[in-house]
């Protein structure tokens, strides 16, 4: 078979497009077929009455009001202050309600997500859902003993070429944290930025943790793109933290980070999390009031920085498991609550971001499955603009699983498909079709129908197994995770994109105290 | 996507092609489900002095390897292995009565039906597509079979395979009673019987004494093909 569809091996004669070279070609570029997309419309999932949602909004109001957000910083007071908000003596920082009402109505309601590779640039905001990663992860399942160990640095860039090859991984947040350089911070942040810029094609977020660094890590980004001041004009790379701590405080080294961001121009990507039942109350609808206020109060900073700015509004509930007060991920009231949060940021038109899939399994067992599926599957539903489906992440969010990755990105196909939702014309009713089939052969399988829609109608998992229990059992018994194991093999040891350029990486390398070695960043590297 | 090819169809004259081009292009078009392009191929070797036996091994058998592969991998999908089946229909309605002049044989005759009390057809369907796709002759005796039905077609058409098929627990222990009779008739050692449905499983195969069970359509021609081939060589 030719390897060109167009022409003959034998003679250069014109071919008619066809055979099997040109059908496996096809089939290669997306093993879901057409069937779902990134940014499709959600939405339809509202845990929350018209008449909760105003209600919760006065109750953020009243909070940011009457109580304020403690140890604002003196970035925040510069730009604060000036606009009305008042500086208590207790040092918190209260915001008017007509302040906040304003900067809700400039703040930025959609933007261009911008990616290393422009074919993977897309707009966020509106009802369009993307999923991401994220996650501070600062442990791995080994791929070879599958017991835990520390995350490297060389993970990080695994991790990074892992996502840009799951096609239902829209953007790479960074999932974990380089425990091998965390005793000196620079030498991370610079290091994790590089290792991401390697390791894919998709847009990207960093979690830096001090301000001084995001300069820094822009020169080596100029570096990579041959020009000062390009990335600014394109940036392909978000930086974010978690600017507050709860209940109601900032967070000093994340809160300036924020703020940084937002006078360079850049998209804020924060996370604000509190804890129901520790950090937030018990009450469901309590820590929805207390994390909007406190996601509004990251809104209204960079936005008195720059109005207009957009910031991915990071509403992130979390709950507690009260028998032990440890943060718990997978819970019915964790996806009940995020998608509430999600339905609460699109009425007002934010850039929706929520998280999801947080198992607090630890590995990619049964609970895992169901864990990711509901909260996943909720935030979808609900129209979170971007989710972070925490793909392979496991143990409450503190255990990194590459076959969890390659498992999740099955998941978030199908639940793709959910957010699709049914067609329902004329022509999808099919009258005719089952007329004719009824009339005529007594079954839909070759009816043209079906071979139409057999990829544009449905989903099919990559590894996801649908063989008949005798297959299975005559083929070694395999679970999902043995066979999601095998494909990270086959999808890591040979795949090793030159996405920065050999002269370069040269460059970047004087310039940049840079940790990953290119021998581990080519084949025969020993790791796969 | 048989349409998108024929959207994208270049103009090209299978005539004008030599010998190894058409044949190259003829599996391209057997696995696009191009029945007449098959059916035009088919005849312009003919005109070109091939053999029937010749056209059946070169053009249309191994074309339908590739697609056994590629449904195999995943790449093609049942509608699609469908509509190459009928492709090869159309090559196999030229050929047939070309290959019984010349005493050839053919890659052999089945006759299949879904057992007395089960209506339940779709997988019968498909196994029976799927065999006339690798060339099979199929004599498909629809659902409901009676034993005799059963006995009555095997008379007439003398074929080298029996199927039978069910869905529900409660039809499949028919298929012994039909075993039996061929086995009081004297039939049963002149037949491949092969069973297949959701239901049944190996043991079940040994149980009532069928030769070979199959869990689905391709199996059932991978199944088909390699024995007939084995009561062949024996035979010669």
């Amino acid at each position: 078979m030719s390897e060109s569809p167009n022409f003959s091996p034998t003679a250069g004669t014109y071919r008619r497009e066809g055979g099997s070279a040109a059908r496996r070609a096809r089939r290669k570029l997306s093993c879901t077929g057409n069937a779902v997309q990134p940014g499709m419309h959600s939405g339809s999932y509202k845990p929350l009455s018209e008449r909760d949602i105003q209600r919760i909004h006065d109750t953020a109001l009243d909070i940011l009001t009457k109580i304020g957000i403690g140890d604002p910083l003196p970035e925040i007071l510069h730009y604060a202050l000036p606009k009305g908000c008042i500086l208590g003596e207790d040092n918190r920082l209260r915001f008017p309600r007509s302040l906040i009402e304003d900067l809700i109505a400039i703040s930025a309601k959609q933007y261009m997500l911008y990616a290393p590779d422009p074919r993977n640039d897309f707009e966020v905001g509106g009802e369009r859902v993307y999923f991401t990663s994220a996650g501070e992860a600062v442990s791995i399942l080994d791929y070879d003993t599958q017991k835990f160990r520390p995350t490297k640095l060389v993970d990080l860039y695994d991790a990074a070429r892992l996502a840009d090859q799951l096609e239902h991984i829209h953007s790479f947040g960074q999932p974990f944290i380089a425990a091998d350089y965390s005793h000196d911070l620079y030498i991370h942040d610079i290091n994790i930025a590089y290792a991401e810029l390697a390791g894919t094609s998709k847009s990207f977020a960093l979690g830096i943790a001090m301000v001084a660094h995001i300069e820094p890590i822009i020169a080596l980004f100029d570096t990579y793109l041959g020009e000062e001041g390009a990335f600014l004009k394109r940036p392909f790379c978000t930086f974010g933290g978690c600017p507050i701590v709860s209940p109601l405080r900032f967070g000093k080294e994340n809160a300036e980070v924020l703020v940084k961001v937002a006078e360079l121009g850049l998209v804020g990507d924060i996370a604000v999390a509190p804890q129901a039942g520790a950090t937030a109350p018990a009450a469901l609808a309590g820590t929805l009031a207390q994390s909007f206020a406190e996601t509004l109060a990251c809104m209204a900073v960079v936005n008195l920085v720059k109005p207009g700015s957009a910031i991915n509004f990071g509403m992130w509930p979390f709950i507690s498991d009260l028998r032990t007060g440890a943060f718990t991920g997978g819970s019915g009231e964790e996806a009940l609550i995020m998608a509430a949060a999600a339905q609460l940021c699109n009425h007002y038109g934010f850039i929706t971001s929520v998280a999801s899939g947080m198992t607090d399994a630890k590995t990619m067992d049964a609970q895992a499955g169901y864990e990711k599926a509901i909260t996943t599957t909720a935030a979808a539903l609900a129209g979170g603009n971007l989710i972070s489906t925490y793909p392979g992440i496991v143990g409450s969010l503190l255990g990194q699983s590459f076959e969890g990755m390659v498992i999740d990105n099955d998941m978030l196909g199908n639940i793709q498909r959910l957010v699709r939702g049914i067609e329902v014309t004329d022509e999808t009713l099919s009258f005719s079709v089952i007329e004719d089939t009824v009339f005529g052969s007594g079954h839909y399988l070759n009816h043209p129908q079906t071979l139409k829609l057999m990829q544009s109608e449905y989903v099919y998992p990559d590894i996801g197994d649908r063989r008949t229990t005798g297959d299975w059992q005559d083929n070694g018994q395999e679970t999902i995770y043995q066979l999601a194991h095998d494909k990270v093999k086959s999808l890591l040891s040979g795949y090793y994109p030159e996405y920065i350029k050999p002269d370069t990486d040269s460059r970047i390398r004087e310039h940049f105290p840079i940790k990953l070695e290119l021998e581990d960043m080519q084949v025969g590297n020993g790791r796969w | 996507m048989t349409q998108e090819v024929n959207e994208t169809e270049e103009d090209i004259i299978l005539a004008e092609l030599a010998d190894d081009e058409l044949v190259e292009q003829m599996h391209d078009d057997l696995y696009d489900g191009l029945a007449d392009e098959i059916a035009e191929g088919t005849q312009i070797l003919l005109d070109r002095d091939w053999g029937p036996d010749k056209v059946l091994e070169k053009a249309l058998v191994s074309g339908m390897n590739i697609v056994g592969v590629d449904f195999r991998d995943g790449i093609l999908f049942i509608p699609e292995v469908l509509q190459t089946a009928n492709a090869m229909k159309a090559g196999m309605a030229i050929l047939s009565p070309l290959l019984a002049e010349i005493g050839a044989e053919p890659v052999g005759k089945m006759v299949i039906g879904t057992v007395k009390g089960d209506i339940h057809d779709i997988g019968k369907n498909l196994a029976g597509m799927m065999m006339e796709g690798a060339g099979f002759e199929v004599i498909d005796l629809g659902v409901n079979t009676l034993v005799e039905d059963y006995i009555t077609a095997l008379n007439e058409h003398k074929p080298d395979i029996l199927g039978m098929s069910a869905l529900l627990t409660t039809t499949m222990p028919y298929m012994k009673v039909v075993i039996d009779e061929l086995k009081s008739q004297g039939m049963r050692d002149d037949l491949i019987v092969m069973v297949g449905g959701a239901p049944l499983n190996e043991e079940f195969r040994k149980a009532i004494g069928a030769d070979t069970y199959c869990r689905d359509a391709a199996t059932a021609v991978e199944v088909a093909k390699k024995m007939v081939g084995e009561r062949r060589a024996i035979a010669t």
